[in-house]
């Protein structure tokens, strides 16, 4: 059976648009408002999954289901320290669907997460944040707004962390606020400024309220507004950077005859078209309604299936009321921090300030650190971005692995008893050592491939692989009193009443 | 006009798949909210009146999430949504869930609509499907005080651990009707003299800590390293402790009381239905004055026992494990020797006075004088001067006796 029959009901019943030509499709993008968020045409490669993988697609889709499922858990939550908690009681229990949707949210929320990290990686190792040769483009200010994103996206999750107000979310927050307060000098202020005070209560509570349901949601979807709206301006995805490298290559076509229509009635002729060389050639793209309309459909849908097929499977926790009184052991932040927290066990100076500082600023600087043009769009630029993958990843495993075993085995604080100054202890920790196989490996590799993309390609991969095996260390293996176990190693248990 | 590109099939049969998957996961989560436990029991319970009691039309009985909701305890319980006969008469044949409450009498001085449910058996009140209800689950601590956790303890005879939940407002009560538990306990607590090293419902010397809340006390607070159990539970570490103290608190200076496994279980019951009560209304409690029970013959005693020459001792708690024979005060452990003969007794075990003894004291009394029972030089002159007066009237009774 042929889907798309050129009559019959079942093809109309489920497929009833078919362009019969080029401005038939356009005008389908012209015509309809929502559509003018694409361009008319877009180009086969822009469309390949293996190319982008649709990440940023991926990462809006949750966010509109998380929007989504807000506005509705809004309706069903109060801020208040005495009622939050059981009113999600009340929704796991005895709302209609309530178990569904909270399910749904968390899971969204953290997959969200996760798919801009994810994202982020993309379009790193495809060298997607360098500028190119369209006319306007400023890739690397739009990658510095997707950092942006990134990092309202975390402070989303976190500000929502803390809304069921159970233990978990109280204890989360004040692990998590305790990080910032290890800043140097302004660490306690900080704290108070996130808290409302000096501990998580009621103007914590409302505090985070506001934020996650209100002001975070309004600059995110301002900021990636102007984000998507970037990338048209920056000339498309980064890969059509190669194509107009290779029509640069080609003999200019002279423009095609045309109607125009003038002041005076329908002139004949050629249309008024500027012949750039560096233009998409229309072999190589094809009309957006449907190619890329579909595509995001499916997409679309896909997100929407994965979240709820997830939800159903995936239960929300819900622990104990919140009890300043009892602190879980261990006690633990939000997972996407608990890298940071592993790292805030060796020491908190360097583990929670400077090396966040560090990986903050480094990777908003990344496009005005690489500022090479060449292999635009490419998975890992060339053949020596591949080899320095491979070299970066392994350097990272082995030093991280070894900062993890030297943290775990030998701590400091043993290692040197005699020793009480703090500072001494900040500066000689696994993180310190961390950080600097970082900056040795930054540095050998420029020196050795004199390329700044290389060079930031092996760190970054190093980063990626720590980033990940931290957290894993800090989500899994990291038991009560913060002590090392192996998967496969029981955790005590823990005492009840009964 | 020439053709353009057609998009493929393949693209748009997977987008057909993934929207067809999207369809059945909907269908899945409706026929999931829609079967919940309780539908079952519901309509278990209609089949059930109607073979019992053919009288009833079926229809009247009410459906859906049914809730009793007890504003001033701020209690939501759900139980009747499942336990729908507990008011009902005549189904006291029936097996759970749908039985009438076996004690009607109960649940008439104990109405319902003003207690809830979960106040008295535990158990998680918000909940509709039984694990849940029953607070089983990880995260809720007050679980259903029922068969099934009290036969963990005991498999053969389990201990009725709901008293445990009557006590909370039942705790000032010498005795209570159908407590026998608890009433054991409460005995022994006055037989043994807790209330001398623990302040206990607000009364009670400073020796232990205090015990009026420590049913709040909450597991992680607790010391399990000494205790070699599969049951880490805080009823069996009350209980472990109770049997042996300094098994389970190497450092305790708590006497072992040698208890029974059933005075153990009592007391442990007791201790951990010491809540904190004041969030709850008046009302429930049966006595409305606060405080223990006390019979006459108890409320001479404690008088005496605070005035005369008796009364220092008393009032430093060195009457726990000293009697002092001439003031007619009795200790109720008997760990030391009786202070009335201290200046014989120190000369000859310690080859010093009393004065010297108590102002440079060795042993355990020298741990006692730095870190319990701490004096000023003007106490200690004080304590010298009364129990060579101690001493003095005991000569004397000694030599009135000698023929």
């Amino acid at each position: 059976m042929s889907l798309l029959p050129k009559q019959g009901a079942l093809g109309r019943l489920f497929w009833s648009w078919r362009p019969q030509s080029d401005r038939e499709a356009g005008e389908a993008v012209v015509a309809n408002f929502l559509l003018h968020w694409f361009p008319s045409r877009v180009t086969l490669k822009s469309l390949s999954l293996k190319y982008s993988i649709y990440l940023g697609t991926i990462s809006l889709v949750l966010f509109c289901i998380l929007t989504v499922s807000g506005v509705f858990l809004m309706f069903l939550y109060v801020p208040s320290v005495e009622r939050a908690y059981w009113w999600i009681k009340d929704l796991d229990y005895a709302v209609s669907f309530g178990w569904y949707l909270r399910r749904v949210h968390r899971i969204g929320a953290h997959l969200m997460v996760a798919a801009v990290f994810l994202h982020m990686f993309r379009v790193f190792l495809t060298g997607a944040y360098k500028r190119g040769s369209a006319a306007g483009s400023n890739r690397p200010f739009n990658w510095v707004l997707g950092v942006l994103l990134l990092v309202l996206t975390l402070f989303l999750s976190f500000t929502g962390y803390l809304l069921p107000w159970d233990q978990l979310a109280f204890w989360a927050i004040t692990v998590g606020t305790n990080i910032a307060a290890s800043v140097p000098w302004i660490g306690d202020e900080i704290r108070q400024f996130l808290l409302g005070g000096n501990e998580v209560g009621q103007n914590t509570l409302i505090r985070f309220y506001v934020l996650h349901v209100f002001f975070l949601p309004l600059v995110l979807t301002a900021i990636a507004i102007w984000h998507m709206w970037r990338i048209r301006k920056d000339g498309g995805l980064a890969i059509v950077e190669q194509l107009r490298i290779r029509n640069r290559e080609r003999a200019p076509e002279a423009p095609a005859k045309t109607k125009t229509w003038s002041v005076l009635g329908i002139a004949s002729g050629t249309s008024v078209t500027v012949l750039d060389p560096g233009t998409v050639h229309e072999t190589d793209s094809v009309p957006s309604s449907p190619f890329l309309t579909t595509r995001l459909l499916a997409v679309t849908v896909a997100t929407l299936v994965v979240v709820m097929l997830l939800a159903l499977v995936v239960p929300a926790p819900l622990e104990e009321a919140a009890n300043p009184e009892v602190t879980p052991n261990p006690a633990k932040a939000p997972w996407y921090f608990l890298g940071l927290q592993e790292l805030v066990g060796y020491s908190a100076l360097v583990g929670g300030v400077l090396i966040p500082g560090i990986v903050l600023l480094g990777l908003a600087l990344i496009p005005y650190l690489d500022r090479e043009q060449a292999g635009i769009g490419l998975w890992l630029t060339d053949k020596s971005g591949r080899r320095w993958a491979v070299i970066g990843t392994v350097w990272g495993l082995l030093w991280t692995v070894g900062s993890l075993a030297i943290g775990i085995k030998f701590p400091m604080r043993e290692a040197f008893p005699s020793i009480e100054s703090q500072l001494f202890f900040d500066m000689v920790s696994p993180a310190t050592l961390l950080l600097l196989s970082f900056v040795v490996l930054y540095f050998v590799s420029l020196k050795v491939t004199s390329s700044s993309r290389t060079a930031a390609i092996a760190t970054f991969c190093a980063f990626i692989v720590a980033f990940v095996l931290l957290t894993w260390t800090g989500t899994m293996l990291r038991g009560p009193n913060w002590q090392f176990f192996w998967p496969w190693e029981a955790w005590p248990r823990q005492p009840i009443p009964f | 006009m020439s053709r353009i590109r057609q998009i493929s099939q393949r693209e748009l049969i997977v987008l057909l798949c993934i929207a067809l998957i999207a369809l059945v996961t909907i269908a899945v989560v409706f026929a999931q909210a829609e079967s919940p436990e309780w539908k079952y029991y519901q309509s278990e319970f209609r089949a059930i009146v109607a073979e019992t009691l053919g009288s009833v039309d079926v229809d009247t009985i009410p459906r859906g999430i049914q809730q009793i909701w007890v504003e001033d305890l701020d209690r939501v319980d759900r139980c009747i949504t499942c336990h729908q006969g507990v008011q009902w008469k005549g189904l006291e044949e029936i097996e759970q869930p749908w039985t009438t409450h076996p004690d009607q009498e109960i649940l008439s001085s104990h109405p319902i609509e003003e207690y809830g449910c979960t106040l008295c058996h535990g158990g998680e009140g918000f909940a509709v499907s039984e694990f849940e209800a029953h607070g089983y689950g990880e995260h809720w601590e007050e679980p259903l005080l029922g068969q099934a956790i009290a036969s963990e303890y005991e498999p053969v005879n389990p201990p009725p651990l709901l008293q445990i939940r009557c006590n909370v407002c039942h705790r000032y009560e010498r005795s209570t009707p159908n407590m026998e538990y608890i009433n054991v306990g409460k005995e022994l607590v006055r037989l043994k003299g807790c209330k001398i090293c623990h302040v206990i419902n607000g009364q009670g010397g400073r020796l232990g800590p205090d015990l009026t809340h420590v049913g709040e006390k909450h597991a992680e607070e607790f010391d399990f390293s000494n205790l070699s159990t599969d049951q880490m539970t805080i009823f069996n570490w009350h209980v472990k402790h109770f049997k042996s103290p300094t098994t389970v608190v190497p450092a305790s200076i708590m006497p072992d009381l040698n208890l029974q496994t059933k005075e153990a279980i009592a007391l442990s019951m007791l201790m951990m239905s010491w809540r904190d009560d004041s969030h709850l209304p008046r009302r429930l409690f049966p006595n409305l004055e606060l405080k223990d029970e006390q019979t006459p013959e108890e409320i001479a005693r404690d008088e005496r026992m605070l005035t005369g020459d008796g009364a220092f001792f008393a009032k430093f708690s060195c009457f726990v494990c000293h009697s002092i024979e001439a003031f007619e005060i009795q200790s109720p452990t008997n760990k030391g020797p009786d202070l009335s003969w201290a200046p014989e007794d120190v000369r000859t075990r310690f080859n010093k006075t009393v004065e010297e003894f108590l102002f440079e004291p060795t042993g355990t009394m020298k741990i006692i004088l730095e870190s319990q029972i701490v004096l000023t030089d003007e106490q200690k002159w004080e304590a010298i001067n009364k129990i060579m007066k101690a001493y003095d009237i005991v000569k004397n009774r000694e030599q009135e006796k000698a023929p």
